[in-house]
Formats: C-alpha cells, structure tokens, sequence
C-alpha cells in the first residue's frame, strides 16, 4: 500500500520529540556525529515589506513519487520499497560522492562522518509493513506529522502532503508577528 | 510491432530500455554496444582504483545477460554501430549489414580525449574513463612501484585521479593549460581557495601549462613537455583534458550534430523516430534557453528515461536541466551552479568565507552563476532554488529551503542574494 | 541482510524478534503528567520507547522529554551503588560502599543529630520526581522532623494557596465546554503537551482563543485570535484593568456575584484604579487589544481562564496576581460552571481521579506539633495551607541557626539549582553535620552530600499513580533496576526498618502503604498489578459543574472571595493585602541605581522543549536540541549593544553573573530577558535575590527580576 507523509505547518511548534523518537528508532549515534535523519527548524524569517514569519518545521526525506536522488546515485544504492512507494536505500556500496545530496531539492541524505556513507530517512517502512505508524509521527503529538495510505489521504482531502507541501510563504505572511506590534 | 534499437550501452542507453520495456512489453529491443560487458559508471572508475567499491560494483545495473534477461532485449554485443541512415531509419553494423528500426536512440556517450601527440601512446600515458582504464590505473598503483605522478587537467576527472594517487602516497603534481582549476565553473577567487586546500595536502600545482609531447627518459619516467618549454617527469602521467561526444559515425546521417547531438525536451532529434540521449547529446539548459553539452550520470539518465518513454509511445519531457559542476574529492566539495563564463566585470558580486564555506555568486539582471566549496547537505537546496528561480521567478522562496540554509549557516544576506527578486 | 535482520533492526516487536512491549510510565516531568510508556525490550535491555495508545491519559503520546527516555535512563553517568563521599564537598569523590554499609551511617548520623539537637534539626526534602512523597513525608514526621519540604515551595503550590484563598478549590479550565479560552501565560506546547489537543478541538469548532504571553510562542501563533503581548509581570495590572471594563460595561453577572460572591464593592472600587489607559501604560498593551480580548472573555458565552502552575506566581507579586485573574472568573459567573473554571479534587499525588485515598491521612498521622517549620512566621499564608516547610527561608535558617538549627539533610531528588543564591546555599552546606540525598545521577547537588543513594527510573520500578478519568495503576518494571540501583520507597522502607522507626505500616513495605491508601476503593495492589493498563475505579465520580458552588466554597465565608477573609486575619505587621491588588513585580528592585545599572527583566526559568528544570540538561539526545544555555535577546536590543546571534554574553544581576550565548529573536520584546533555568554552567538562580520573594507564599521573583546583559 502506497503511503504518503503530511506535514500540517499549523500545529507544529519544532518541540523535536520526532527528532527524538527518530534518534531511538534509528540508533542514531549522536556522539560519533551521526545526523539524525529528520530536522525540525524553530525560524523567524524576516519579510522584504515587514514583519516576521515563526516558522515552525519538521522535514526529512519527502519520498518524492520521483525521486530525484536514486537517479542520481552512481552505484544504485537508492530505490523505491514496491509496496509503501517509500525511497529506501542499502549503502553497502556507497562512495559518499554526495551524488544524491545534489539531487535532492531537501537536503534529506546525511553522510555519516566515520564511514563517509550517506544515510537517511527510509520512511520507517518495515514499521509500515508491520502495520505499525512511522516513529516520528507516533511521537507527534499536535498532530503536525501523520503517514496515510494514498486512500486515506485522498478521502481526507488534505493538501499537506510533504512532497506538496512546498510554495507556503506566501500564505503565512498574514500571519507574521508585525500583527501583534 | 514496435521495432527499437539503442546504440550505445551506457547508463543512458540502459535506462532508455527499461523504460520503453516498462510502457510496451511487446516491444522488440535491439541493443547494440560496442562493448563485451554490461554498463558501466565512468565516474566509479576511481573509486574503483582506491578500492572503496570492487569491480562489479562499477557496472550498477547488472552484466549484459542479467539485463537482457530481466528487460527482455536483445544485445549485440561487441558491435559498434558505423552509421545510420536517418531517412530509412536503417543502422550500419560493422559487417556491412542494416538494419531497420521504428525508433533509434543514439546513446553512445564520450571518450576522453586524448590529442594526437607525439608520445601519447607511451607506457604510463593514460585517460581515466572506462572501465578499463580504472583496471589499467589500479593495476599500477597496487603494484607499489609508483612514486610520482603527474596529472594533466586540472578539471573533474583530473582532480578524481589526484584523489586516487594522493591517497596511495603518490607524490603528485597537477597541471592545466588554464590560469585556474575548473576553469571552466570556478571563479577565480573560488579556485584560490581549491588551489590552498589542494597545496595544503601537498599537491604542486601548474597553470597556463599547454601539452605539448611526451617523451620517455631513461630511468624508465615520462616527462610531459609544455609548450613553454617547461618539463613535468613522473612515473605515470595521466591525459584528462576533457571528453568528446561519440558522435562520429552520424556524419552525413541528416542529424544535426553540434559538439554533440541536438535534441529536444523530448529527447528527439531533427528526424522524427531517432533521439539522443546522454554524454552524446545537448539538450536545452534553462538558463541560457539554448542546447548544451551537459555530460551528468543523472542526466543520461533522466535523458534515456525521457527517450524510452517516447520511444514506447508515452510522451515525457526532460527538464530543469541546468549547468552544474560537483566534484567531490579528499574531504572538499565543490560545486558550480549556472554559467560561470556569462559573468561580468560589472556584475554583482556575492562573496562568504567561513571555515566551513566558500562561497561566490554573481548576477546581472538576473542570477548568473554560484560557487560553493564546502557545502556538500545544502547543494542540492540551492540548486533546486537555482533552478526553480528560472522556471518561474516570480515564485517566493519556500520556506522549508530558507529555514534549511538558515540552520546550516548559510547567511540571510545570501539567502537574500539569491532570493532577490522573489520577495 | 534478510528479513528477519531488518525487522530486528526496526524494532519489531513480535516472537520472531524476541522483542516484548512492557507497560511503565515516563517520570521525567511534573506528577501532574507521567505519561503511559511503551517499553520496548530485548533480554531485559530497553531498545526504544513509544506512547502507550491505549492508556486513558496519555493516548500514545510523549513529549520530547519522555521519547528521550532510552537516553535518560541509559545515561553514562548513571550512580551504580551507595556512595561515600571522600573529598571535599562538591568536589564529586566518592567511594562505592554498600547498601548496609549506607543505612549503618544514616541510622547513625541521623540519630546523632536528634540526640545532640532535635529531631527537627533533620530537614527532609525531596525534589522531582515527587512519586515517593507520601513515604518520605510519614517517614519524616515519624522520625520526629516537623520539617518535610520539597520543591513545592516554589512549584505549583503559591497558584494553589491563591486559589484556596480565592475559591477554596482549584479550578482547570473546561474546555470541551467552553466557548472562549482565556489562555494567560499559556504555552502548552513546550509545557503541558496534553493540553494542546483540546484547545485545537475548541478552535476547530469555532471557539475563540486569547493568549497572554510574554513571548511570541507556537501557541499564540496557532492559536490566538487575539494575543496580548504583555510586559512581564503585569498581568496582575491587566487582570485588575480588565476587571473594570467588565463592571462599566455591565458584562459582570451580577445574580452570580449577588449569590457566591464575598468583598464585590471593595473590589469594584479596588478596580477604578485601574483604568483602561493606565493599564496599557503598564502592560504596555494596546487598549484595543485589551478591550476586544475582554469584552470576548466577557460576552461570549461560557469563558475559561488557564491558570499556569509557576509562570505567573514566579513573581513577587504573583500571588496576587492570580488572585486578581480568578477574580475574572467570579464577575463573570465563569467559576464552576460547564466551559468555566470547575473545581475538582487530588485524589493521589496531585491527580484528580474522582475518587478519594487517604494519602493525605497516610502523611499527617504521624505529624509532629512541637517545632515551629521552617520559614514557618516569615510565610503565614504558607504556612496555613501548605503542610510542609517554606524551603525558600532554609538557607537563612542553616546560616543563622535561629529559631533552631539544621543539622541534616535527608534529600531524595534534592536540587539547589531551584534555590536563589544557589551558591551560598551549597556553601551552607559546610555547616551540616549530615548530608544524605538519592538521585540517578551525580548531579551538582549530590556532589555535596554525605552519603548518595543510587535510586532507580520508573522503568525500573513499581509504583501507584492515579489518572484523571477515574483511574489509578500500579505499573511493574519494565527491565530490572540498572546496577545496584533501588525504587525510592524501598530505600526508605528499609531505612525505616534498620532505624527501627516506630511506624509498622512503613516498615510493612510500599505496596502495603500503598493498599492502607486506597482502601476503601474496592482495590488492592494486587489486583492493580494484575493490570498492564490503569484500571477504572468503581468509587470514581465525574465533577458536575456547579455542585461545589451548590455545597458552599471552602473559604472563611463559603463564597467566592474577592476580599480574602483570611489574609486579613492575619497580623497586620505582615502587611499584606486582603484585596488583589497589583504591585510593580521590581517593587524592590526599582532604585534608581539598580535600575540604571540592570536595565533588562529578566525571565529566568522560561519553557524550552528539550528541558525540564534541572533534569535533563544531561542528557545528550536532548542537549543536542539545543546545545548551549541560551539567552534570548530581543533583536533591536541585540543590534544596539553589538551582540550577534551566537555571541558569547555576560548576564549579571546584583547577586550573581552567568556566561552563556545569545540567541536573537522576534519574539520577546525589547527590554525583556529570558533563559531556561537548571543549567550548571549557566545558572539562572544565581542572579535572583534570596530575599526577592512573594510575601504571600515565599515564592521566588525568578521571571520577574533586573540584569544587565553584554557581550563577553
Ligand atoms: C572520471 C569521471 C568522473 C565523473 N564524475 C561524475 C560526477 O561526479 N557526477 C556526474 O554526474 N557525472 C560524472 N561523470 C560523468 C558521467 O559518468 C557520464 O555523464 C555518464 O556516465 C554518461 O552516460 P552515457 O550513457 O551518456 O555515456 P557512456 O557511459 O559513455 O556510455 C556510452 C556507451 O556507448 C558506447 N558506444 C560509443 N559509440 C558506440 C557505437 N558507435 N556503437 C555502440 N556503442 C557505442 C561506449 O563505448 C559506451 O559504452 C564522470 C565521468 C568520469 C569519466
Ligand atoms: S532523498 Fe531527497 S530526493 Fe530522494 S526521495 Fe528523499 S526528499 Fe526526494
Ligand atoms: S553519496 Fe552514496 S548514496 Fe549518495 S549518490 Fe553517492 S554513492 Fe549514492
């Protein structure tokens, strides 16, 4: 079953317990300098004519329908999963060429310092397989973050799919803090 | 039936099969390489010499008989394709027979380009691009003999083999007929700071230093003679002073061919029924709006997807292709964004240097060419802005891009640089 | 790798795997929370850590403290056996001993104290987690201390004391009910994470939200239909402003004031003071801003008011002040009614199950009379509703030694960081004969102690903990105590036991102290363990609106009093106020020297979402978050003085200096500080005055207090 990852800019607050929860998932070592895959940004963007933007964020690899990196990568580490469409990946033969990090339009791939191979979000999807929610959006609590077959996220009529996501800037200035000053 | 031939097996070629086999199973591939084994990837062939991946690792697709066996084609191998009759749109194979199709795709890349020099054929005179020349290099340099080496191009493949011989303890020396490394994406003041990080790991480096012949010394080293008359002797010398589109065999076809051969958004040439794809082509590039030979593993790529979805009927387009440079050796990333030799003396000038990055822009009226030294997680952030800025610039910075730049140390003032005339 | 590989490494759990989920709950934050946790394990190693879906309280979700649970208890620095110290006090020498060893010392060193000066010259103190309180605190009382103190005395309690005060009840905010949500001072997000959903809910169904807040936080931005961004401290001022607005414009229900309310015309003049233009000189609010969100509150329908446990009481005015914001809910008719404030009872430990233990019978029965507390005539308010000692007068008590002196310490979870002036504080400590304290780490407190006691997580451990719902659980380790490590109550069971304290029940055990609460509830532990999940319990009644007005408010006059009977009776030498009036929250810090000199209000001890208090600075998930103490600075500030975002900055106060970096912002004015507290190499506490405290409920200023900031 395809699945889809939204992302619901309006009740996230960057608190990072996805980061956290990808970090226990992941056995992200911190202390080697690993990187954990997903990011959360507390950041206030300034607009041309006033005002300030608080932009509250959680991003990691979008799973883009086609995605740019596995093109990219030299020696195929990169691939879709058939069943949950999620891009997933097996270093085993990566050069750390930084190949797909030029690709993606995200920054999503993290290269590990120790062995300079490239690692990232694999959308949790043996979890998927198992029925299960990926970590992060398990550890969501505003709801900010969610995973929904393709089915469901048609019938919830939602346009906050992470891969969709993208042009909101202009949106939000109505919301910039200059309102309130 | 639908009756195709690829000419030419590379990464271009091959995805062009799979592609047209994913959208017509009935189809009758026919692919012809001049080549016995399966695709392989040029750029892994240094790799391949420092042993960070084995041998079939170069080859990602699989061996010729595995891929004919999954993609259902039917392989020529060893056969180089010696011309084409556009018209009838008919193949020459080297004994003389024809052959014809419903649809040609012209895949057959680049070599390396050696000039005809005295002494270019010299033992230890050599190119970095195919597989055999990566088993060649290695071969040498696991047999522990050499001491000194000397690199002509100081360029993407020049540099990948400096990495190869620095990293084997191979005293090197890189030289370039140009006043600069990457000469032809690099600003000036940007290849100071490649020419510092190259010295600082005890690369010595020539510039405006044009090839003239190589002869052999007695001791058993080459020295490669300059045109100035200055002599550079090493154990092994290698020529990598840039690629040619294979492209050869099409005179007189009808196609157009520039440098390379010229085709459309969908990957098709002038003559309906016959594409180009890859390291052999030039496609349109989004910030000149004119054809370029851009020779990238993901475009030949997307480029033989493109090709073999038209080919099998579907219509796909290849897009947002822009000019950039990445290169990627001991421990620096490099990359170029756009035309550095559109810039101008009177242009803008964006300039940032940290310990961390380098980085260089410049626009006219409109954003003209970014270097960066350093920034290896973001390139492909600024690149998509890059090109989403000239797919449509009225469009607003996302703001998932500005609060990734932001995070990772990029200052506001090149976010507003490069953001300019968005908002 | 094959499948089964990969499913191990995603953490599957299943029989194939070999991985079990296990039941326990987190205790990384206040009692008021400790969410439902899912443990997965593997050969008694904990693998990771998710929200219990099908918990009442929690429904599946964690904060970002609580998923970092792995890390927290898994942490390096974990104390693996009893610990004598060997090296000077702070110093952090110890060397192991074992658990007879630790008990033969404390047994002796305790009694020593009693026999040489009193039982009461033995503080007992326990910090977070508060699970084992009613344990410590009988323990106390049966040893003969009247002095059981935690860190209540600047957590929670002053907002409780108001209330009573007030109301005689603590009353949350009903928001499934409501039409308008009056959040003052609320963050949520960072704080209170369960609490966000129905204020979502409440929006979703059209509901309106003002947010009061010194910062522009993720909740006045998802949120607010209207956000004051009030100058801190002033909120008393505005509450008081609002007050009468509500009265001249005859949005007061005057039936509800006329039937439940006591000192209305006091009050009514009491708020002329404060009119609409004075106000927003104070605040430095816009009055249009102030006069919509009121008449909102006001004429909306059912209103609600959220009342923050410490971000307002950490004000020398804040008692007063959350006086002065129950009020609104008294001239609207909004206390104990549906979509109001409705009052509702503890049932254990700071939970509202509906149903009744007798934990507090459990505390008191064994209370000694015989000593004046700590802080006892310096806090009368205090002193009256809350039984434990003032801890904020224990430093002026271990120095002077009057009325008695302290002698001992026996801390579980003691952390000095909470103190103002931490460092004389731990100075201090040069003057005790004993110093005990348990805790999971060797924090900077511990290092001053005599004796350490490895104490266990709530992973590792069983314990009680009631639910809002009706509920009350009795969780089992999810893996075995880590090293020598041991559940608080256990350490203080057996300590009961080799000091041969006369208290049967305690020496009987936890679970058995545990059954004697309960009783009555048609439970035991037993069947409580029986459970993975909290069980329902059948005594369990749901708060009906209206029913406590019905009954008669818990106050001198059984109504609602804007004229505090009880404040006025005590001795006028206090001089306190029996009418919520504002006073400036600098009041004793406004010399024009000082003021000259610590041009900036600092709020020290903001919310951040990867700390909570002291606790989990350490632990390197979290800290990576936010690696540095951060101090923010407003932008315009920032420019003039030079400072960059990320610059080294010197923050001073006339008591104290911390080094930390800025962090420039939007969203704090200009002219306000804020930094999160509990840091070592950055603490916040030292630059508040001991004595810069609340005369009501000796309540420290800690977000209301005077610095100078630059660049270092
Ligand atoms: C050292 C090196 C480093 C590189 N680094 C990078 C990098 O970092 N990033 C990046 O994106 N790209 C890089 N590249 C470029 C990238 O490898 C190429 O752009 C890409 O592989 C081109 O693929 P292709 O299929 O178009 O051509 P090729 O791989 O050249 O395949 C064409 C095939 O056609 C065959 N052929 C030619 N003529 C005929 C004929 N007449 N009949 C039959 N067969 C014929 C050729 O022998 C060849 O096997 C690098 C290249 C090299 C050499
Ligand atoms: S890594 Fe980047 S390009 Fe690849 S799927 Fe993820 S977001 Fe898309
Ligand atoms: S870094 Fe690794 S995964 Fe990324 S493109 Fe290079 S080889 Fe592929």
């Amino acid at each position: 079953m395809k699945h889809v990852f939204t992302f619901d800019p309006d009740r996230c607050c960057a608190c990072s317990a996805c980061m956290i929860a990808c970090t226990d998932q992941n056995d992200i070592n911190l202390k080697a300098g690993e990187k954990c895959f997903r990011k959360t940004y507390d950041t206030e963007v300034a607009f041309k004519e006033g005002g300030i933007y608080c932009a509250y964020l959680s991003t990691a690899c979008m799973h883009c329908e086609d995605a740019p990196c596995i093109a990219a990568c030299p020696v195929g580490c990169i691939s879709k999963d058939a069943d949950t469409g999620f891009t997933i990946y097996d270093n085993t033969n990566c050069v750390g060429c930084k190949s797909c990090a030029m690709a993606c339009p995200f920054g999503a791939p993290r290269y590990n310092t120790e062995d300079g191979k490239m690692v990232k979000c694999d959308g949790c999807y043996i979890r998927i397989k198992n029925g299960m929610k990926p970590a992060c959006v398990r550890a969501c609590s505003f709801g900010a973050l969610d995973c929904l077959t393709e089915e469901e996220y048609r019938n919830s009529g939602s346009d906050k799919a992470c891969n969709v996501l993208i042009d909101q800037a202009n949106l939000r200035k109505k919301e910039a803090l200059g309102r309130w000053r | 039936m639908n009756k195709i031939a690829i000419i030419g097996f590379g990464a271009a070629g091959y995805c062009a099969a799979a592609e047209a086999r994913k959208w017509d199973p009935d189809a009758l591939i026919d692919v012809y390489t001049d080549a016995g084994r399966g695709p392989y990837n040029p750029m892994l062939t240094t790799y391949y010499v420092k042993g960070a991946i084995d041998y079939e690792a170069m080859f990602p697709f699989g061996s010729l008989d595995e891929i004919e066996e999954r993609l259902g084609l039917c392989i020529h191998r060893n056969t180089a394709v010696t011309g084409l009759d556009a018209e009838t749109k008919t193949i020459c194979l080297p004994d003389g027979t024809k052959a014809a199709y419903d649809n040609i795709l012209i895949s057959t890349g680049a070599s390396a380009f050696v000039p005809p020099i005295q002494g270019g054929d010299l033992p230890g005179v050599f190119k970095m691009r195919t597989a055999e020349d990566g088993v060649y290099l290695k071969k040498l340099l696991d047999g522990g003999k050499i001491r000194s080496g000397l690199v002509v191009g100081a360029s993407w493949v020049g540099i990948k083999v400096v990495e190869d011989l620095v990293e084997q303890g191979v005293d090197c020396t890189l030289v370039d007929g140009a006043d600069w490394a990457f000469s032809i994406a690099a600003f000036r003041q940007t290849a100071q700071r490649v020419h510092r990080d190259l010295e600082k790991k005890g690369i010595k480096l020539a510039f405006g230093q044009m090839l003239s012949h190589i002869e052999q010394e007695e001791d058993g080293r080459i020295t490669a003679v300059m045109k100035n008359g200055r002599r550079f002797t090493a154990d092994i010398i290698a020529i990598c002073i840039g690629v040619r589109p294979n492209v050869a065999f099409l005179k007189d076809s009808g196609i157009a061919v520039n440098r390379g051969v010229l085709v459309d958004e969908r990957m098709g040439t002038n003559l309906p029924g016959i594409y180009g794809a890859g390291d052999c082509c030039e496609a349109y590039e989004i910030q000149s709006g004119e054809r370029k030979n851009i020779g990238l593993w993901f475009n030949a790529r997307k480029q033989g997807e493109v090709a073999g979805a038209n080919m099998a009927g579907k219509r796909k387009a290849f897009g947002g292709n822009a000019l950039l440079n990445l290169a990627h050796y001991l421990d620096y990333d490099f990359i170029s964004i756009g035309d550095v030799a559109s810039c101008r003396d009177e242009d803008q000038v964006y300039e940032y240097e940290d310990d961390r990055y380098y980085i260089r822009a410049v626009r006219g009226e409109k954003l003209k060419c970014i270097n960066m030294i350093g920034t290896g997680e973001s390139n492909g952030v600024v690149k998509s802005l890059f090109i989403k800025y000239f797919e449509n610039n009225q469009a607003e910075m996302d703001m998932a891009s500005i609060c990734h730049l932001k995070e990772n140390g990029f200052p506001d003032s090149f976010i507003d640089f490069i953001g300019r005339d968005q908002h | 790798m094959n499948e089964l590989e990969k499913k191990i490494k995603a953490k599957i759990p299943g029989e194939d795997t070999g991985i079990e989920i296990k039941r326990s709950l987190c205790a990384i934050c206040s009692p008021g929370c400790h969410c439902g946790l899912d443990c997965y394990v593997k050969d008694g190693q904990l693998l990771k850590v998710e929200g219990t879906l099908e918990h009442p309280y929690n429904r599946g979700k964690l904060c970002t403290k609580g998923a970092a649970n792995r890390n927290y208890i898994y942490r390096e620095d974990r104390i693996r056996t009893p610990l004598k110290r060997v090296g000077p006090r702070g110093e952090g020498k110890f060397e192991p001993i074992s658990w007879d060893e630790a008990y033969g010392i404390i047994a002796e060193k305790l009694a020593a104290v009693k026999e040489k000066y009193s039982p009461h010259s033995v503080a007992f103190f326990s910090g977070y987690c508060k699970w084992y309180r009613p344990i410590l605190h009988r323990f106390c009382y049966t040893f003969g201390s009247v002095n059981f103190g935690t860190d209540d005395s600047t957590c929670f309690k002053s907002m409780d004391i108001a209330n009573s005060l007030t109301t005689g009840a603590p009353g949350g905010p009903n928001i499934p009910n409501t039409n308008t949500f009056l959040g003052w001072n609320y963050g949520g997000y960072y704080s209170n994470h369960l609490s966000v959903g129905p204020v979502r809910a409440l929006k979703e169904r059209g509901g309106k939200v003002i947010i009061i807040d010194v910062r522009y936080s993720p909740a006045a931005k998802n949120f607010a239909d209207i956000f004051l961004q009030i100058r801190p401290g002033t909120d008393g001022a505005l509450a008081l402003g609002m007050g009468k607005l509500i009265i001249d414009n005859g949005w007061a229900d005057m039936d509800y004031i006329e039937k439940h309310t006591y000192g209305f015309d006091e009050y009514k003049e009491l708020v002329q003071n404060y009119p609409l233009d004075k106000v927003c000189e104070i605040t430095g609010l816009n009055p249009d801003d102030v006069f919509e969100a009121t008449k909102l509150y006001a004429t909306n329908g059912p209103a609600c008011t959220n009342f923050s446990a410490s971000a307002l009481t950490h004000r020398v005015n804040g008692l007063q002040t959350h006086r002065a914001i129950i009020c609104l809910g008294a001239l609207t008719g909004n206390f104990d009614r549906p979509g109001g404030n409705v009052p509702s009872f503890a049932s254990y430990i700071h939970k509202r199950g509906g149903f009744t233990t007798r934990e507090m019978e459990f505390r008191e029965e064994k209370r000694p009379f015989d000593q004046l507390r700590i802080g006892e005539t310096r806090f009368p308010t205090w002193d009256e509703y809350c039984d434990e000692f003032q801890a904020m007068d224990l430093l002026r008590q271990i120095e002077e030694g009057r009325p008695y002196p302290v002698k001992a310490i026996v801390g579980f979870g003691m952390n000095a960081k909470m103190f103002p002036e931490t460092d004389k504080l731990v100075k201090a400590f040069d003057k005790l004969d004993f110093f005990v304290d348990a805790d999971m780490f060797m924090t900077y407190t511990a290092k001053y102690a005599d004796i350490v006691l490895p104490s266990c997580s709530s992973l590792e451990r069983g314990e009680m903990k009631a639910y809002e719902g009706g509920y009350l659980a009795f969780t089992k380790p999810a893996i075995p105590p880590l090293y020598e490590s041991k559940s608080d109550v256990d350490m203080l069971c057996e300590l009961a036991r080799v000091m041969d304290l006369d208290d049967d029940l305690l020496k009987a055990g936890y679970e058995a102290c545990c059954d004697w609460m309960i009783e009555g509830n048609g439970v035991t532990v037993a069947d409580l363990k029986a459970s993975d999940l909290p069980v329902k319990i059948q005594t369990a009644k749901p708060v009906v609106p209206g029913a406590y007005l019905e009954k008669g408010c818990r106050t001198p006059t059984g109504k609602i009093e804007f004229y505090s009977k009880a404040i006025a009776a005590y001795d006028p030498k206090y001089g306190l106020n029996p009418l919520p009036d504002y006073v400036d929250p600098l009041f004793d810090e406004n010399d024009p020297e000082t003021k000259e000199k610590y041009p900036f209000h600092m709020i020290a001890g903001i919310r951040i979402p990867n700390t909570i208090h002291s606790r989990v600075h350490e632990v390197p998930w979290l800290r990576s978050l936010r690696p540095d103490p951060l101090c923010e600075i407003n932008q315009d500030d920032a420019k003039n003085l030079g400072i960059n975002d990320g610059d080294p900055v010197e923050v001073s106060s006339p008591y104290g200096t911390v080094r930390l970096k800025a962090m420039i912002t939007a969203k704090l004015q200009p002219g306000v500080l804020a930094m999160a507290h509990g840091y070592t190499e950055a603490n916040a506490n030292v630059l508040v005055g001991r004595d810069h405290l609340d005369p009501y409920s000796g309540y420290p200023g800690f977000k209301s207090l005077r610095c100078s900031i630059r660049k270092y």
